[in-house]
């Protein structure tokens, strides 16, 4: 075999780089920023994402196979207390109930209806009406037998503060087994974000202000979720007094004393979950001691934010 | 696409139903929908990029488009 010669070297070292840039340049004209709406869990559900024209579609279609399953599987008056996403799902959401001291609690549905706000016939119960439903409420009234649910009668499990939160890292999880290295899922405040925005940066994620338009504050994060619960997203007004979706168990009355809750850590769930207790909860600061992982900025009554847990890059107005 | 720069109403059919849409003083409502909470038409204006009205039952989404300030919103 014979050498080749210096000239042929550098020849050769010429049509390596045009054919690598070549290649490069031809990822550049397949990949981009591709955004796309959903409709589920009666929100709108965002997607943003870096990816080539070819992955679009199904990701798109994944994410639709994965919402619309959660949408089916826990939509009110539709569960099959059997079915294996609900059981796991209920063991996702009995470690959380444990572990916030039953503040989190999937059985408030009787208060729930009580209230009106299955309905949206809104209503405050008399406080007798309150103190029948209460034995009703806890998870530790549940039982597990042969991979079923079983309830006590008149109970009724409510996934509302877990389940959009769990079906958004099973969808960015299943976009990155698809090869999706940047984007963000949103549904309806419920998100996760990974890798960089389309500035290169982290992402900026503005917290949504309760009491006016606009933002209350930015955070800037990347590879995990955040979620926010308060008392502006679903309520009535009786007599000047606001009441909330959201139910302290122990008392069977909406909760009181914040305006919202933004959680921030590694999964979407409980960012979810622990929203949702921490806006009821009164020793937020004791419940996020056991998940060292998550931080939070709360809003209180007043107006005052407060950040509490793992230290957040966020920029108050 | 309708411009804030000019006071109008349109209606628009979506997957789910109908919606008509106002705009007045350089903000967006909605006027009447065709969803049986009309959540929509109690939402407040929309005038700001980003800023949104949402009617799910109906699949609808109105946004202000322009240079946002966030990537996206909780909540």
């Amino acid at each position: 075999m014979s050498t080749p010669s210096p000239a042929s070297k550098r020849f050769g070292l010429i049509i390596f780089l045009l054919s690598v840039l070549a290649n490069c340049g031809v990822n550049r004209i397949k990949e981009g920023w591709q955004s796309y709406t959903l409709f589920f869990f009666d929100t709108v559900c965002d997607v943003q994402i870096f990816c080539q024209a070819k992955q679009i579609k199904p990701t798109q279609d994944e994410i639709s196979r994965i919402f619309g399953e959660i949408e089916e599987n826990f939509s009110p008056g539709h569960q099959d207390l059997s079915s294996p996403l609900v059981v796991e799902l209920f063991q996702q959401a009995r470690q959380v109930y444990l572990n916030t001291g039953g503040v989190f609690d999937i059985t408030v549905g009787p208060l729930v209806e009580l209230w009106g706000f299955s309905s949206k016939a809104y209503r405050v119960p008399r406080a007798e009406e309150v103190r029948a439903v209460l034995p009703l409420l806890g998870m530790d009234k549940i039982r597990l037998e042969a991979n079923k649910i079983v309830l006590r009668p008149g109970m009724k499990l409510d996934w509302g503060g877990i389940a959009k939160g769990w079906a958004v890292d099973r969808a960015a999880r299943a976009l990155d087994e698809i090869g999706i290295r940047r984007g963000f899922i949103n549904a309806g405040g419920d998100l996760f974000c990974w890798g960089a925005n389309p500035d290169n940066k982290d992402w900026r994620v503005g917290i949504q202000h309760p009491r006016q338009k606009g933002y209350l504050g930015v955070l800037s994060i990347s590879n995990i979720g955040a979620a926010t619960s308060g008392d502006y997203q679903r309520y009535f007004e009786r007599n000047g007094v606001r009441y909330c979706h959201i139910f302290n168990p122990t008392s069977g009355n909406p909760a009181r004393g914040r305006q919202s809750v933004t959680v921030i850590g590694p999964a979407t769930m409980l960012c979810d979950a622990l929203s949702t207790a921490l806006l009821v909860s009164p020793e937020p600061e004791a419940i996020l001691k056991r998940y060292p992982e998550y931080g939070a900025i709360i809003v209180n009554s007043c107006g005052e934010v407060v950040m509490m847990g793992k230290s957040l890059d966020f920029l108050s107005f | 696409m309708l411009t804030l720069g000019r006071n109008q109403a349109e209606r628009f059919i979506s997957a789910g139903g109908e919606v008509v849409v106002g705009i007045e003083g350089g903000r967006a409502v909605v006027l009447a929908s065709t969803c049986r909470h009309k959540i929509c038409q109690s939402s407040p204006p929309a005038s700001l990029a980003g800023e949104r009205i949402i009617c799910a039952p109906n699949r609808f989404l109105l946004e202000i488009e322009g240079p946002k300030f966030v990537d996206t919103v909780t909540g």
